[in-house]
């Protein structure tokens, strides 16, 4: 935090520092009368007007789930002027965002294996759950350096295929963010292709990436993914073929 | 609709061919945003101009989330109608089911503990 100054309170809550903000509206780092840290999401209101169908879903979702990884719910905080607010338990780390394009981070296979497995855990959870979260991405998982948490539910629905919630897209998204982590270690060069011609990977990571982004055959449950990511993603055989 | 709200409602399937120009650069809008954690205050929000804040405080007229597919609790506080297995009233915040008895003593014990606080009794 670069400014421990209480700017103002909303609710029992004392505002310190914006967090971060998205379509939705702004989240705030603030403390709760116990003294915890705690996040207030804040809806911008024409975003909520908007959604109104579809709002509860955050809160429902949230309340049910239970999980290390998975911020808790704790509360509502419906303001009058300030405006209207979810309260969320505030989880340590760094977006994986800003450990790539910040801090210039490179992951190194072990970190990437920790990251991944430690985010399908959360996804199998999930999705044993009929949740899907569909906007897992590197500004959505924030990583201590030991465990990681999958944040924002804004977009998390529950299963439903005719609508098309399906776990897919979030197998693609899971895939899109280990391509952003093995990309931490790629030097640019100038010619443009495509991620697998770019990376220099072995035949079966290709093709597990292929079929995590709907390349190939896609996978057919949560546990095949996770099952499969350390034997195709991280077995040495295959990968000192390559360097 | 707006231009932003072309999404993922409508089946949004992402380019999965892309390459270092994305992954390297947070695609194309991560040039101009930049990192959204930065720590900065936020400045004052406009929207306290609102004409009718007032509406707000009442969820259930700009929520009527479909009831058909979610099962639907009343709050005991405010009277509105919410989505049931939600921890907190979305519109008055109270907090809804938190309330567990203790089956030997009557007495109010809070939601998960294990143990009655009163007698000592068990629970599930």
């Amino acid at each position: 935090m670069k400014r421990a100054l209480t700017l103002r309170k909303i609710g029992d809550y004392a505002v310190y520092t914006r967090l971060g903000s998205g379509r939705y509206g702004v989240c705030f780092l603030a403390k709760s009368p116990q003294g915890d840290w705690v996040v207030l999401k804040r809806f911008r209101r024409r975003i909520w007007k908007k959604n109104r169908r579809k709002n509860h879903y955050e809160a429902v979702i949230l309340s049910s789930a239970s999980h290390p990884a998975i911020p808790e719910f704790l509360g509502v905080v419906n303001h009058l002027s300030k405006g209207y607010f979810f309260i969320l338990e505030y989880k340590k780390g760094k977006t994986l965002e800003k450990l790539l394009f910040q801090k210039k981070k490179k992951f190194s296979d072990v970190e990437i294996y920790r990251i991944g497995s430690q985010l399908l855990e959360v996804m199998e959870y999930l999705h044993n759950r009929g949740i899907v979260h569909r906007d897992i991405s590197i500004s959505n998982v924030l990583d201590t350096g030991k465990e990681i948490s999958l944040i924002d539910y804004g977009l998390a629905r529950y299963i439903k295929t005719e609508d098309g919630y399906t776990p897919y897209l979030d197998y693609f998204c899971f895939g899109n963010v280990l391509l952003y982590l093995l990309y931490s270690g790629y030097k640019e060069t100038g010619k443009k292709k495509a991620w697998y011609h770019e990376l220099p990977l072995a035949e079966p990571q290709k093709t597990y990436l292929m079929r995590l982004m709907g390349l190939a055959e896609p996978f057919q449950s949560t546990e095949e993914v996770r099952r499969l990511f350390i034997i195709k993603m991280f077995c040495t055989a295959h990968i000192k073929k390559v360097s | 609709m707006s231009f932003f709200s072309r999404s993922r409602s409508k089946g949004y399937y992402p380019n999965a061919n892309r390459g270092q120009s994305y992954y390297k650069r947070r695609g194309f809008f991560g040039r101009f945003v930049s990192g959204s954690s930065s720590g900065r205050m936020y400045p004052p929000y406009p929207q306290q101009g609102y004409q009718d804040t007032m509406a707000a405080q009442n969820y259930a007229a700009q929520s009527n989330f479909s009831s058909q597919n979610t099962a639907v609790t009343v709050c005991p506080k405010c009277g509105t109608s919410i989505p049931a297995n939600s921890k907190f009233c979305l519109s008055c915040g109270e907090r809804i089911n938190t309330a567990m008895f203790c089956p030997e003593c009557g007495k109010q014990i809070p939601a998960g503990s294990k143990f009655c606080l009163e007698c000592g009794h068990k629970i599930g």
